[in-house]
């Protein structure tokens, strides 16, 4: 099922980040325009200043043929990591402004961006937030500007990285994670009502920074950089770490503990190393211990897959279903602590094992769908 | 009596407690429900019979479980040990039967295909569903855990699938939808342990095929002749019955001359290679998308004097069929629908006897049954006990219309389709036949619902305690007794009846389920409720439960955006 087995991205992965980071409302219009995802790519490699960055003023071909011009560039599969993982704005003079010249001179060559945007059957300001809000969490060049717009304006009440305090946390939050872009881009225009959080009519293109640098703050595992070894990670998981006797990967593992097939997709590294380092502090639902005593006297230790008032639902820890009603028990006993130990582990082992898990995503990309039309209808 | 004896063997097998060996799958269904239809058979009967027809009048809701982003479940759910397996288009739940409550969830991603799904098949510690995008996806019965995942059809090409899939000793079985759209279709196995794949069996032959002179010479890619129901299967002859879909373009003929092997067919294929053993035809060169979709039940009774391995089928066409199930041969064919105008019968070799002048035309033309059959996908079922084979039968008729429209590739193109007139809005009727004679022993007339039209789709399940229960049009399920069709029971859902009921045992007590509409209900018979009482509650450590600073952070952060969503 071609589980990712290093750090190395491929063609399919740089799809999947595409499609990651484009949030839900554009991922439609990426998979139906695949190529066009890679073109956005060319478009941020010549980038002339960092506050005109976005891509929807470079032509899409023009575009294409710079790249493949100046990168020699058209075989993503041996795209190194380093050069996807950030923007490949200019690292040299020379270079930039051969850019430079290029870009000018695609300019001149191509209709304009606009002819392009329609060509596409988007208008001008779709296609805006298309590139804006799309893929702008790796242009390095938005985020920096994003974070300097952020450092002056918001981080009086969010906290210079996002944690929090008078206002929301805005770093490493699911709820950020799984907001639009536009949706993000909408609460900074125009507040949250009835909060504290005022409206920020900045311009367009401050909004679209500030929207790339609050998306950066909410990498997961599987778009943030680790520095380990996956393959020996992997080992630990299903060897000496024995992680495996709980937790399940692709299918191999056991089922007291959560799947941690998506874990890179789902928590940032920072979450999947407290997660190990301190299980107890937050413990999933469905995964709370808990030991009862029956009428008749049996005692069972389980996790709690559901409770009410009137019954509980338990897994014993071999894997059994229990269920009673709350009559049935005379006790009810929980713990604070995670059925999860500690693990005893060399600092390089847990990076590595952290390696592994940041790695764990969807197995297979997914391409798109067509969307057929007999929905709802007797076949 | 009968309870304390299936007690009793509940309890021998205890030692295979949350795994399902393919032996129990072949057995008919008691306190486990182990796939669609229950068991292989298809006969959807099962052998409780706690409610019998004296009791059925203290039938109870016990729980509803709602589906949050159901529209419409089509699902029957399966039973293992206490714990129920539902299914909504790309979602799976894990419910314990006795309460409605889940254990577990899964979610795939969301997709553009829009199709519903009807349920789980069941093998050792894992079930096997598929994803509307077409996936065999195989999940850990006790977590809901991935443990393999294949596409099996292609959704870029209008294929999809919907279907609940069926197991062998060692295979899990899938078809396809799609066949209104121009696919071509087929049936598929999967190693169950790998999801390696073992074999595929084409519904429409390729040129130069055997069958491929049924269709002119020139079957095409887009023929149809999808898969979109469950199977069943024979485990002592290993050998599988698929029925198939409809030819396409549905409501044009002129480009695909003959008889258009092999849709609107039952096909028998053995389980381990998917070659053919025999096919039989219900509806030659289709013209009115009458799918041969309907459950190939399977039976071993006496037919004229000896035993016979049988296949009973109700037909979307209007007929009732019973074939020998080893070779495929008529053995007898019955309308079971009085507004039925395309056929006079059918001829001793199978054929429909058409009666001319019954095609759809570009003007329109009125035949009955109507477009969505004389009944359809939802389950019959077929009481050993009364002998009789209990369908919702539908008397409607359509005005068919045809265009003479080309199908493109992977274009979706019916060749038109059917109007109903409002003076003609049909009627469902719950009718009981007999099996070896095909005659109507009861039947009951069933109120429509309030826009007049079809557009539910109730099933039937038979039960060893003489009962027969079924939707109606109206959103009621209701049972009567299987032997005489008197009305004994019936429950308002509040909402449209999409699927057929099932029925189940847990501690010691009988249950019948339906999913309806956005929810799935339970019912057992009516005992009074000891009040509710709290176990002595000890907490380790009482700050445990107190939220976190960071979870309070996130609560807040919550609710500032979940205002900013409305």
């Amino acid at each position: 099922m071609g589980r990712r087995p290093g750090i190395s991205l491929n063609a399919q992965d740089l799809k999947f980040h595409l499609i990651q980071l484009s949030g839900r409302s554009e991922t439609k219009s990426y998979r139906s325009q695949p190529v066009y995802c890679t073109l956005l790519f060319s478009c941020q490699a010549f980038s002339l200043n960092e506050l005109e960055t976005k891509c929807y003023l470079i032509e899409p071909s023009s575009a294409l043929l710079v790249s493949v011009l100046f990168f020699n560039v058209t075989d993503f599969n041996n795209f190194p990591t380093s050069q996807l993982a950030v923007s490949r704005a200019p690292q040299r003079r020379t270079v930039r402004s051969i850019w430079a010249v290029a870009s000018i001179f695609a300019r001149l060559a191509f209709l304009g961006p606009f002819l392009a945007c329609f060509a596409h059957g988007q208008t001008p300001e779709k296609s805006y937030s298309r590139v804006v809000l799309g893929p702008a969490v790796r242009q390095k060049d938005a985020i920096q500007s994003g974070k300097l717009l952020f450092e002056s304006i918001c981080s009086a009440c969010h906290g210079v990285k996002g944690q929090g305090g008078r206002g929301s946390k805005l770093a490493d939050s699911e709820y950020i994670r799984q907001m639009r872009a536009k949706e993000i881009f909408n609460v900074i225009r125009t507040g949250v009502p009835g909060t504290e959080m005022i409206a920020f009519p900045l311009r367009k293109t401050q909004l679209g920074d500030l929207v790339a640098f609050v998306r950066s703050l909410n990498a997961v595992a599987l778009e943030q950089d680790v520095h380990g070894d996956s393959a020996a990670g992997e080992n630990l998981f299903f060897g000496k770490a024995n992680c495996s006797s709980c937790h399940m990967i692709a299918g191999r593992g056991g089922l007291l503990g959560p799947d941690l097939s998506n874990i890179g997709q789902e928590l940032s590294v920072e979450k999947i190393s407290a997660a190990i380092l301190q299980p107890s502090d937050d413990i999933e639902p469905r995964y709370r211990r808990v030991l009862v005593t029956t009428a008749d006297g049996r005692k069972i230790e389980g996790l709690v897959k559901n409770e009410s008032t009137y019954s509980i639902q338990l897994m014993d820890l071999n894997a059994n279903f229990h269920f009673f009603l709350k009559s049935e028990l005379q006790t009810l006993i929980s713990y604070k602590e995670s059925l999860m130990p500690v693990p005893h582990l060399a600092q390089q082992d847990f990076a590595n094992l952290l390696a592994f898990l940041s790695r764990q995503g969807p197995g297979e990309f997914r391409e798109p769908k067509a969307k057929t039309n007999h929905g709802g209808r007797i076949d | 009596m009968k309870w304390t004896v299936t007690s009793l063997m509940l309890f021998l097998i205890l030692p295979l407690y949350g795994s399902v060996s393919w032996l129990e799958v072949t057995k008919a269904p008691a306190e486990n429900w182990l796939g669609y239809s229950g068991d292989d058979s298809g006969q959807r009967f099962s052998t409780l019979s706690q409610i019998q027809t004296e009791n059925v009048g203290r039938l109870v809701p016990q729980w509803v479980f709602h589906v949050p982003d159901a529209t419409r479940l089509e699902a029957t759910p399966v039973v293992v040990d206490g714990v129920m397996y539902l299914t909504n288009s790309n979602e799976v739940f894990a419910l314990d039967a006795k309460t409605g409550r889940s254990l577990w969830h899964y979610q795939r991603a969301k997709s553009s295909t829009n199709a519903p799904n009807r349920g789980v098949a069941v093998l050792g510690d894992r079930l096997f569903f598929v994803s509307s995008d077409a996936h065999l996806v195989a999940l850990h019965i006790k977590s809901g855990a991935v443990l393999w995942d294949v596409r099996y059809a292609d959704a870029t090409k209008h294929y999809s699938a919907s279907l609940a899939p069926l197991v062998t000793r060692d295979k899990v079985i899938v078809g396809v939808s799609g066949g209104d759209c121009g696919i071509r279709g087929y049936v598929d196995a999967y190693d169950a342990e790998t999801g390696k794949h073992a074999w595929r069996f084409w519904t429409v032959p390729f040129p130069g095929q055997p069958g491929a002179e049924t269709w002119g010479g020139h079957p095409s890619d887009v023929a149809g002749g999808a898969t979109w129901m469950t199977g069943t299967y024979d485990p002592v002859e290993n050998v599988l019955y698929w029925s198939t879909g409809n030819p396409g373009p549905d409501f044009y003929g002129e480009e695909r001359p003959g008889d258009n092997l092999y849709t609107d067919s039952v096909v028998a294929l053995d389980a381990d290679t998917g070659k053919r053993r025999w096919h039989f035809q219900f509806t030659p060169h289709d013209t009115h998308d009458w799918d041969a979709q309907q459950i190939p039940v399977l039976v071993d009774a006496t037919f004229q004097g000896s035993p016979r391995k049988l296949l009973a089928q109700a037909n979307r066409n209007g007929f009732f069929y019973l074939l020998d199930r080893t070779d495929g041969k008529m053995l007898l064919a019955k309308p079971f629908v009085k507004k039925l105008t395309w056929a006079r019968g059918v001829l001793p070799d199978g054929r429909p006897d058409v009666i001319p002048g019954t095609n759809p035309t570009p003007e329109g033309k009125l035949v009955c049954p109507a477009n969505v059959g004389a009944t359809n996908w939802f389950s019959p079922s077929y009481s050993p006990q009364t002998h009789l084979f209990y369908v919702m039968a539908i008397e409607a008729c359509d005005l068919y219309i045809s265009s003479a429209r080309t199908s493109g590739k992977g274009e979706c193109n019916g060749g038109t389709g059917v109007d109903r007139p409002r003076s003609n809005t049909g009627q469902f009727v719950l009718r009981a036949i007999h099996l070896e004679s095909g005659t109507i022993q009861w039947e009951i007339p069933l109120a429509s619902g309030e826009d007049g039209y079809i557009s539910s789709m109730p099933g039937t399940l038979a039960t060893a305690g003489n009962l027969v229960f079924f939707g109606d049009d109206a959103g009621y399920l209701a049972a009567a007794d299987a032997r005489t069709g008197k009305l004994l029971w019936s429950f308002y859902t509040g909402q449209m009846i999409t699927a057929s009921p099932m029925t189940y045992g847990v501690g010691g007590r009988q249950y019948i389920s339906m999913a309806s509409g956005t929810d799935i209900f339970a019912f057992a018979l009516f005992h009074a409720a000891e009040p509710p009482r709290q176990p002595a509650i000890e907490e380790l450590n009482p700050e445990a439960f107190a939220p976190s600073k960071r979870q309070e952070h996130e609560m807040k952060t919550a609710k500032l955006f979940d205002a900013t969503n409305d």
